[in-house]
């Protein structure tokens, strides 16, 4: 499980960090953090097709016209991670007791770093996470984003799984079983809907 | 189970569907009772809202009994009557616990869409797009509630179903608008629309203490509805000039508070109008019909309130920022933030001093749910709200 350490980089004031350094999966076949983070990426041909067809969408517009990384440039090495951090309606020891951060992100061992701050205006906890290797860039970015394997998507999942059970108990589920059927016209969007939790501005 | 489901552009029909499940400990199963169609299942239905699936089951404003609880769930238990907030929230992230339910953090399964598109999430809605989380909506047997405690009412013995209804979005809706529009006593409030929610904006506003309340649509049937059931002023703008009349009836200054009611299918007279139409199907020079939108700032007086309830999804061309910058107005706009009015709303209704009833011109079987939907887009019978109870009968059970 994470335990309490100091991080070298620090880009806000922190009262606490926390870094996540090994996970162990009892009962299970022991998986690196990069195993965990691609363990979303069990996708098919045809669904590459159509992440392309979804890449070419109106989503991807809107977010070149109104991402305003896009105006002041993103970072200086595009294969490291940015933090992705989510704001948690519940006082620090509430977010990591004793120092244990949630399960979802604990489960990424140690692919990512994890840090737990005041968020501010005392309002709540800042729960932030970033993937410690390089990251994809450029075409592979866009491969496996497509493909589900980049490892950002399991930390966005997992900042979000985490916040939810940390203020709510549990993580909502999708309706299911579904209603809907796959037509040519929504293809699209089913890809999209399939990655709904690990992607987005997050 | 049978739902009314979206079967593609402007195409919609009964379908045989799975059973809802309790999928989290707080949800609940609800037996839906009465299930009102809303303007803004038309955005979905014409496909201006492109995160609809074939299949997806639609309804939104609905009411019921619920009859299945989770092992979390503490103020509900099965037998009760309850209203249903159109908006599902979670009762605890930061946005509930400052009331701005429309925004909560947890309620919305699919937030990559929407956080691509606007910056940041709202929170999910039932039967409202793959944007909105992608929840089957009411229009159907049986409707899986998550989050139950929070997003479902208990309806007081003494009001109706018809009335109850109605106390799931249009009335929320609309007493927000005035709420939140910041409506003092002795203002002049104007309101685009005379559809479920500009007639309850009207109402709120003039029970929050309005002077004087002016209602605008151009079919003579909801301006007539207006008229005898809110009590408003009406106007119908294919025959005035609005700007005018609103500027005559203020005392020369202008409303103090403005609420659109109408969103992104907006109608305006004259030739732009097939210009707007043309624009929004390029989707490229605009999304959203912004008429409307315009009117209200340009005719709100100086440092008066325009608020948006009408839905709008993505872009409107040639807003007025001049005006709105120079004249000092604020701009709100929100999808309802109904748990935090339907307690307060359903007393009202109780006590009579806001009536709903009236709203449900076309109750029908779920069955009958497409001609419903046809006879509320395009205006036929003068129905305002087609009713679907899915039981069969009508909804005064007969």
């Amino acid at each position: 499980m994470g335990r309490m350490s100091t991080a070298e980089q620090r880009p806000w004031p922190v009262e606490v960090q926390l870094v996540v350094t090994q996970r162990s999966h009892g009962g299970t076949s022991s998986r690196t953090g990069a195993a965990a983070l691609a363990m979303e990426g069990d996708m098919s041909v045809r669904n590459l097709i159509l992440g392309a067809l979804a890449a070419g969408g109106g989503a991807v517009i809107a977010r070149r016209k109104l991402d305003p990384r896009r105006i002041h440039g993103r970072h200086d090495d595009p294969t490291v991670d940015r933090w992705h951090v989510v704001f948690v309606n519940r006082p620090q020891d509430a977010v990591a007791p004793d120092g244990q951060l949630p399960a979802p992100l604990a489960e990424l061992g140690d692919a990512v770093e994890v840090q737990v701050r005041r968020a501010a205006g005392d309002r709540g906890t800042a729960l932030a996470a970033r993937v410690r290797t390089p990251v994809p860039a450029g075409l592979s970015e866009a491969t496996t984003r497509i493909l589900g394997t980049d490892p950002r998507q399991a930390v966005r999942t997992a900042l979000r799984h985490s916040k939810q059970l940390v203020e709510t108990g549990e993580v909502l589920s999708p309706d299911k079983p579904g209603s809907t059927r796959l037509t040519l016209t929504n293809l699209p969007l089913e890809l999209a809907t399939r990655h709904a939790r690990a992607e987005g501005r997050l | 189970m049978k739902a009314l489901c979206w079967e593609g552009v402007n195409e919609v029909s009964v379908e045989q569907v799975p059973d809802p499940q309790i999928l989290n400990k707080q949800d609940a199963i609800l037996k839906v009772t009465l299930s009102s169609v809303c303007g803004s299942d038309l955005h979905q239905i014409s496909g201006y809202i492109p995160a609809m699936k074939a299949g997806d089951v639609l309804g939104h404003e609905f009411m019921g009994e619920i009859v299945e609880v989770g092992p979390e769930v503490r103020k509900h238990k099965p037998g009760d009557r309850v209203v249903v907030c159109s908006f599902i929230a979670c009762g605890r992230c930061w946005y509930c616990e400052h009331e701005l339910y429309s925004c909560c953090d947890n309620s919305n399964t699919n937030p990559a869409i929407t956080e691509s598109m606007w910056g940041q999430a709202p929170g999910g809605i039932f039967g409202y797009s793959h944007a909105m989380g992608g929840f089957k909506g009411s229009h159907s047997e049986y409707v899986r509630i998550p989050f139950v405690d929070h997003t479902a009412f208990t309806v007081p013995d003494g009001v109706d179903d018809q009335s109850a209804v109605f106390a799931s979005d249009s009335a929320p809706t609309g007493w927000m608008g005035a709420h939140l529009g910041g409506v003092q006593p002795g203002d002049v409030v104007a309101v685009w629309g005379c559809g479920a929610v500009g007639q309850m904006a009207a109402r709120s506003a003039m029970i929050l203490g309005a002077e004087r309340v002016i209602a605008m649509d151009r079919f003579d049937y909801r301006l007539d509805m207006m008229q005898r059931h809110v009590g408003a002023e009406v106007v119908n703008y294919e025959k005035v000039d609005v700007d005018a009349v609103l500027r005559e009836r203020s005392d020369g200054r202008g409303p103090d508070v403005c609420i659109e009611a109408v969103g992104l299918e907006c109608h305006s007279p004259g030739p732009q109008y097939r210009l707007e139409q043309l624009k929004q199907q390029t989707r490229v020079l605009q999304t959203d019909r912004g008429h409307t939108l315009r009117e209200a700032i340009l005719a709100c007086r100086k440092g008066g309130t325009v608020f948006v309830l009408g839905v709008f999804a993505g872009l409107v061309d040639h807003v007025p920022m001049g005006a709105l910058m120079n004249k000092g107005l604020t701009l709100r706009g929100a999808q309802q933030h109904g748990e935090r009015y339907i307690p307060m709303l359903l007393d009202r209704i109780a006590s009579g001093e806001l009536k709903t009833a009236h709203l449900a011109t076309h109750p029908m079987p779920l069955e009958q749910g497409p001609r419903g939907y046809d006879l509320f887009k395009n205006k036929k019978e003068n129905c305002l709200r087609a009713v679907f109870r899915p039981d069969g009968l009508s909804p005064n059970g007969g």
